[in-house]
């Protein structure tokens, strides 16, 4: 068993004890080995001082302490989680604004209404053109009704008439 | 009342049962950030937070790990964590070693020979300081807590045969940095 062999085995032995026939092979190989008695010598030492570390005592009121900091945590948890809501609420209340002014904008009537000819209007707003030339027929004598049927298809703007 | 059921409490809201298992787990935990930072109050701070954390995290508990790995697992991540910050912050020179034992206990009060004791052990500590941290941390919850092969493996999160070779070759980084400071002779396996 060579020097480097010996050295896995021995730290292996610190873990798991090792089978009789390998531990007596080491114990050979130590005795007639000083380079490895010193380096078995320094790691048994190595060994006592991490395991002998004196650990203190916990500093008193362990409990206590740490249940007022999960009452804080708790607390700004729950403001956390209001400045989430808020975050959110913020881009969500602008869209159903931007929606709102989109939807007016498309749905109601438009002004422009007021520059269209008689039958552009008649025709945009659905109006009925027989309705309208029968209001017109009944008013008026015969001429005026003559000249207005003719003319009705002028291109005047809707408030005029 | 099993660890499960304080578990299940716990998640429930239940501050009491959450105390149980506080105080079943504080000293291991508290000895464990203690064998990395060498220092009461660090370490007491750093236990809190721990359990800080295993609070706000037991949703995400999962049965089949145990309570035990599972605060152990936090509590390397969190150290690991602390160290690297802390890393940033100080360097540790090999020529601190020798300079005098971390605050523990009374000195006065101390015997020469434990002491001296204390001394030795706070070389090794410093060196260990010194080393790559997955080998700083396999080492302190090998050789220092005193965990087994599977505890470890667990915690870290690493297989047994990866905790094997990680171990020894720690083992003997921490041997030749620390030759200097050793004048052991013989020995027995």
């Amino acid at each position: 068993m060579n020097c480097r062999r010996v050295e896995r085995r021995l730290l292996a032995s610190f873990d798991r004890g090792l089978p009789a026939s390998t531990r007596q092979s080491v114990e050979r190989h130590l005795e007639a080995c000083p380079g490895c008695r010193k380096r078995a010598g320094k790691y048994g030492e190595l060994r006592k001082r991490l395991s002998g570390v004196r650990v203190p005592e916990l500093l008193p009121r362990f409990w206590e302490r740490l249940e007022s900091r999960i009452g804080e945590s708790d607390v700004m948890g729950a403001s956390a989680l209001w400045a989430r809501l808020w975050a959110r609420a913020i881009p969500v209340s602008l869209s159903l604004i931007a929606g709102f002014a989109v939807a007016t904008l498309f749905f109601l009537p438009s002004s422009r209404t007021a520059d269209l000819s008689g039958p552009e209007a008649l025709f945009l707003t659905e109006g009925n053109p027989i309705a309208e030339t029968k209001s017109i027929i009944d008013e008026g004598s015969r001429d005026i009704r003559d000249l207005t049927v003719l003319f009705a298809a002028y291109e005047q703007p809707v408030g005029k008439r | 009342m099993d660890e499960m059921t304080l578990i299940e409490l716990s998640r429930n809201g239940r501050r009491d049962a959450f105390e149980t298992l506080v105080r079943m787990y504080n000293r291991k935990v508290f000895a464990l950030a203690y064998g990395f930072v060498r220092d009461q109050a660090t370490a007491d701070d750093l236990a809190q937070e721990i359990f800080l954390k295993a609070y706000q995290s037991l949703p995400s508990f999962r049965v089949e790990s145990g309570f035990g790995t599972w605060i152990y697992r936090i509590a390397v991540n969190h150290v690991k964590d602390h160290l690297r910050k802390s890393s940033r912050r100080k360097t540790v020179s090999l020529d601190q070693v020798g300079e005098g034992p971390a605050a523990v206990g009374d000195g006065a009060e101390i015997r020469a020979h434990e002491r001296e004791e204390e001394n030795r052990r706070s070389e090794v500590f410093r060196v260990l300081e010194t080393m790559p941290p997955k080998y700083r941390m396999i080492l302190t919850l090998r050789d220092v807590e005193g965990l087994s092969y599977e505890e470890v493996a667990r915690v870290i999160g690493i297989a047994p045969g990866t905790v094997d070779s990680r171990l020894f070759r720690a083992r003997k980084m921490l041997r030749k940095k620390m030759e200097p400071y050793l004048q052991t002779e013989g020995g027995r396996p």
